[in-house]
């Protein structure tokens, strides 16, 4: 059975700009809140991307009904809520509200710390990991200090492989 | 998905004699009404400042996308973008990441993977 995840507006940008949505959609059922849709704007790419994977089911709609952690972005708030109620996995990028969620108790991930996981699954070749964190440190839109972590931990992969 | 109401504010502008007369000129040259051409003028000026402002911020470190997001009714990917062209422009992103890399290259004695990631840094 796969694990339910929810992801706020900085993952699925990431996600789809780095080519992971269909890793997801084999590793997760997915669900999106209407205020993280929203924040996706109309017709670019991502959203293009959220909008057809929504109508065709691949990922549920889904709000939560309470709303305990308040924090000031609409996407983020809904998906830590979403998180919470249900007890899903919440995919996010965004440092500020990833340590809110998690201090609130819930579990979660951030596209740096999947893409390593790909890559120790051998579902994602070493030099794919490289180039996917190199992306990330390029944009601007990682905190440095995950993208180190990732990197530290592919070379540690790259280095425990080559002993065997 | 709802439409949005179209409605419409009307705003006053005083311009001095000179500024209306170099205003009449571009209008008639571009073939528009002036309070198109300010209309449209607003319109993109606004956005763009907005885009800066989203873009700064979450660079500063102050507020996160979706903050941003609901704080200036821009979407979230617009605002990536914005700060990932300030971010291409600034080299010292991209040494940093390598002078990460190399740090665990030089570490690992392994310069395989300091060679990938200035191979996948040039891409």
């Amino acid at each position: 059975m796969r694990a339910g995840a929810t992801f706020d507006s900085s993952f699925w940008v990431h996600s789809v700009y780095l080519e992971l949505v269909d890793y997801l959609l084999v590793d997760f059922d997915l669900f999106c809140t209407a205020a993280v849709e929203r924040e996706m704007g109309g017709r670019n790419p991502t959203s293009l991307r959220l909008r057809s994977l929504l109508a065709n089911k691949s990922i549920q709609r889904a709000t939560a009904r309470s709303q305990k952690i308040k924090l000031y972005g609409d996407g983020e708030r809904a998906a830590i809520n979403l998180a919470l109620e249900r007890e899903l996995l919440l995919l996010i990028d965004d440092w500020r509200p990833y340590e809110a969620a998690r201090s609130a108790g819930v579990t979660v991930l951030n596209s740096a710390v999947y893409i390593v996981g790909l890559c120790q699954q051998h579902r994602i070749q070493f030099a794919q990991a490289v180039e996917a964190i190199s992306k990330l440190a390029k944009r601007g839109t990682l905190t440095p200090g995950w993208i180190q972590s990732a990197l530290k931990v592919i070379a540690n992969i790259r280095k425990e492989e080559a002993n065997l | 998905m709802k439409s949005e109401k179209q409605t419409k504010k009307t705003l006053s502008i005083t311009l001095s004699g000179e500024e209306d007369r170099v205003l009449s000129r571009l209008c008639a040259l571009k073939k528009t009404r002036k309070a198109s051409y300010f209309a449209d003028l607003a319109k993109n000026q606004v956005k763009k400042e907005l885009l800066n402002f989203a873009a700064e911020e979450y660079r500063k470190g102050t507020a996160s996308i979706s903050a941003l997001a609901t704080k200036t009714g821009l979407d979230a990917p617009s605002i990536m973008e914005e700060v990932a062209r300030m971010t291409g422009a600034d080299e010292r992103a991209v040494e940093g990441f390598l002078s990460a890399v190399k740090a665990i290259s030089d570490l690992n004695n392994d310069p395989e993977f300091y060679r990938l990631a200035v191979k996948a840094v040039k891409a």
